[in-house]
């Protein structure tokens, strides 16, 4: 099971947890728990993630809350993807139970953040990338431009 | 929109930085920061990256080109009925551009005598009212105006530095800022889309002759190694990177409402970010 707090403006994955042999998870501000959160609007022991048979279940115990997709929820069954989030304005994560997400909504991220392998680059696109962009018209005459800018300031000695 | 001959556009470009190169006098610097994508923290590490320079001793000013969503006025607490002229009313003629630029110093930086000429700090605000946005999207303006305003505010403000809040991805506006720059900073995170998306800026920055960009990693999660991390973006990149921001919670919890060199004076984010000023201060070859 997985566990990523997400960046509040665009939904992506900025830490991830993964837990294999536990059967309980518990998310709060205090050092004692698995994900600990230090933010002023986290409860010392705010969320609770419980194994029970073949699913895992939300329990909240959060003074403010919390939302699984948007709907405050006290005690829930997870399904895969759900995004909870701990009191109406605070830090929001998205439970993954090790089967695929639905299509769409995979992001590409740091999911392991001991081995920087996933930081590549693609070769062909990134050519193909700039490629289109280099042919425009707009580009090409930046080009001009900045070329040009180069030799006048070269005759002006600017560049010795 | 006026498209000028390149000879004509040069010539255009090469005043701007005549005015700024200005004769022996105090040089000014143009500084594009930039990222590939959004929810980088560009705009935040402009605000504290200019904050941090002016606290040095210069004349600083940031303008605000990402149109599309400004929020670099949010972290100066400068709210929308104080923003008599934006950067949009420059745009479409409707002031000149020394009229949309405030002068942040006493509440960015604190209370400087009026006779003291450093620091000041000034933002260029875009405008965050829906209309104006919409009209940028759909009608589009002229870039070149863009620069002439540039010319003007280095000029009329006395500026040692200009800051470019550029908007997210590849551009007509991002493109020409970085020819007329003599420094480009890039924001990434670490993570595959910023990876992939930085290495074509920088190929484009690169044939716009910009051969040294600098590059800043920002939000690296808690337990990913720093150091092989820095070696394998500069050895992908061939370039530099400035500094390696850490994944900072007390900047998500200040939810872009403050400045968080100014917060927190003592912090590594604080620290990581002075070397960053420090360098851009040190003089380098003109173009």
């Amino acid at each position: 099971m997985t566990i990523h707090l997400l960046d509040s403006a665009e939904g992506h994955p900025i830490q991830t947890w993964h837990f294999k042999e536990q059967s309980r998870v518990n998310i709060g501000r205090s050092g004692e728990n698995d994900i600990c959160i230090t933010d002023g609007r986290v409860s010392r022991l705010h969320v609770e993630l419980r194994h029970c048979e073949n699913h895992w279940e939300l329990i909240s115990h959060g003074r403010n809350g919390t939302l699984v997709g948007g709907v405050a929820a006290d005690n829930l069954p997870l399904v895969n993807g759900d995004i909870f989030q701990l009191g109406p304005s605070g830090p929001t994560f998205r439970f993954a139970d090790g089967q695929q997400l639905p299509s769409g909504t995979a992001t590409i991220s740091a999911e392991d953040t001991e081995n920087l392998d996933f930081l590549m680059i693609d070769e062909q696109l990134r050519a193909d990338d700039v490629r289109q962009i280099a042919e425009t018209d707009v580009f090409q005459r930046l080009q001009q431009q900045a070329q040009q800018m180069k030799q006048d300031s070269d005759a002006r000695g600017w560049n010795t | 929109m006026e498209h000028l001959t390149p000879e004509r556009q040069a010539q255009r470009f090469g005043r701007i930085r005549e005015a700024i190169q200005g004769g022996g006098k105090r040089l000014a610097k143009i500084v594009s920061v930039h990222s590939f994508r959004g929810g980088t923290g560009k705009s935040n590490t402009t605000a504290n990256l200019a904050v941090l320079i002016a606290r040095a001793g210069y004349r600083v000013a940031i303008v605000d080109t990402d149109i599309q969503s400004p929020g670099i006025h949010v972290l100066f607490q400068l709210d929308a009925d104080e923003m008599r002229y934006a950067l949009n009313d420059y745009l479409w003629g409707k002031c000149a551009i020394e009229e949309a630029a405030y002068d942040l110093t006493s509440r960015a930086i604190g209370t400087v005598s009026d006779d003291d000429e450093r620091p000041r700090l000034f933002l260029i605000p875009a405008s965050i009212k829906s209309g104006e946005i919409g009209r940028v999207l759909k009608d589009g303006y002229d870039v070149g105006l863009l620069n002439d305003g540039f010319k003007k505010l280095v000029r009329e403000l006395k500026l040692d530095f200009l800051l470019i809040d550029t908007h997210p991805g590849v551009n007509e506006e991002t493109l020409m800022s970085i020819v007329i720059s003599h420094r480009l900073i890039l924001v990434l995170r670490p993570d595959n889309q910023d990876f992939q998306g930085t290495s074509v800026t920088l190929e484009l920055a690169r044939r716009l002759g910009m051969d040294h960009p600098w590059l800043i990693v920002n939000k690296i999660p808690p337990g990913m190694d720093r150091v092989r991390l820095k070696e394998k973006i500069e050895d992908a990149y061939q370039a530099k990177v400035v500094a390696m921001l850490p994944l900072n919670h007390e900047i998500v919890r200040l939810a872009s409402a403050g400045l968080f060199v100014n917060r927190f004076p003592d912090h590594p984010f604080t620290r990581e970010l002075g070397l960053v000023a420090a360098a851009a201060v040190q003089p380098s070859p003109p173009l």
